[in-house]
């Protein structure tokens, strides 16, 4: 099973998202540690751009599957099996995540900064990504990023 | 129908919107109320408005990826991955607003 290019760049950018958020939901408890609502809030802005990843992947794996023999094809038959589930999450994406933020918000009183500060980490993880690629492309070596 | 009268239509629109509530407030002028009515309607415009640059973003976006994929289908696994980055990327913005409006509609940093 091989991945392409751009499905081992987006599992490193996954990997870093999580790496992220979880440095910043650490960092949070440290400097207020009597107030664990933040930390939670920076969890669930992570867990807010996730949910919405999610639906935007399964709605392009609906429409174009993953190549086949990649990695994402064996792991997931269950997109090429159901592009029908796909397309739902892809289309009802907004509505989940404009519930999961009020339930966080409003329910659970979670920072609402803090989660500013979640939804944040990807395009955090993308910056290292493209410093990550330029850094490669300086020193002139790609197997760095396979 | 010319691009003018829909762009005069819809300011027409604007601002009965947006000033009927401000002949709705009190002769007193509670000062308060109106930041909590005019926050509220500034959320909702701004909703709007990032879900209105979010979906020209996002169309533009798979529509470049279709024609990309269509010119060259060798290139298909890495296309996918950057059009879900980008498309990640701007729902990442979308969603800030969101976040900002949710503030604005229900915990009310302006009282009220």
């Amino acid at each position: 099973m091989t991945a392409s290019p751009g499905d081992r760049q987006l599992r490193r950018i996954e990997r870093d998202t999580l790496i992220v958020g979880g440095v910043l939901a650490a960092s949070a408890l440290a400097v207020w540690p009597s107030q664990p609502g933040r930390a939670a809030g920076v969890a669930g802005g992570v867990l807010l751009i996730a949910l919405s990843y999610q639906g935007i992947r399964a709605g392009v794996d609906a429409v174009w599957a993953p190549p086949a023999g990649s990695v994402d094809s064996a792991s997931s038959p269950a997109a090429h099996a159901r592009p029908r589930l796909g397309f739902v999450k892809f289309f009802t994406r907004h509505a989940i995540l404009a519930v999961s933020a009020y339930v966080m918000m409003a329910r659970f009183e979670f920072d609402p900064m803090a989660m500013l500060a979640g939804v944040t980490a990807p395009a955090v993880a993308a910056s290292i990504e493209s410093v990550r690629i330029m850094r490669a492309r300086s020193s002139g070596s790609h197997s760095r990023l396979s | 129908m010319s691009t003018r009268s829909i762009l005069s239509a819809f300011l027409m629109l604007l601002v009965a919107g947006l000033v009927s509530p401000v002949y709705a407030q009190d002769a007193a002028g509670a000062t308060g109320t109106a930041l909590v009515q005019w926050s509220i309607i500034t959320a909702g415009f701004a909703l709007a408005i990032a879900a209105l640059g979010g979906a020209l973003g996002q169309g533009r976006a798979v529509a470049s990826a279709t024609e990309a994929i269509a010119r060259n289908p060798g290139a298909a696994g890495e296309i996918r991955g950057a059009l879900i980055l980008g498309l990640v990327l701007i729902e990442s913005l979308v969603i800030y607003v969101l976040l900002i409006s949710l503030i604005l509609f229900f915990l009310k940093p302006f009282g009220g």
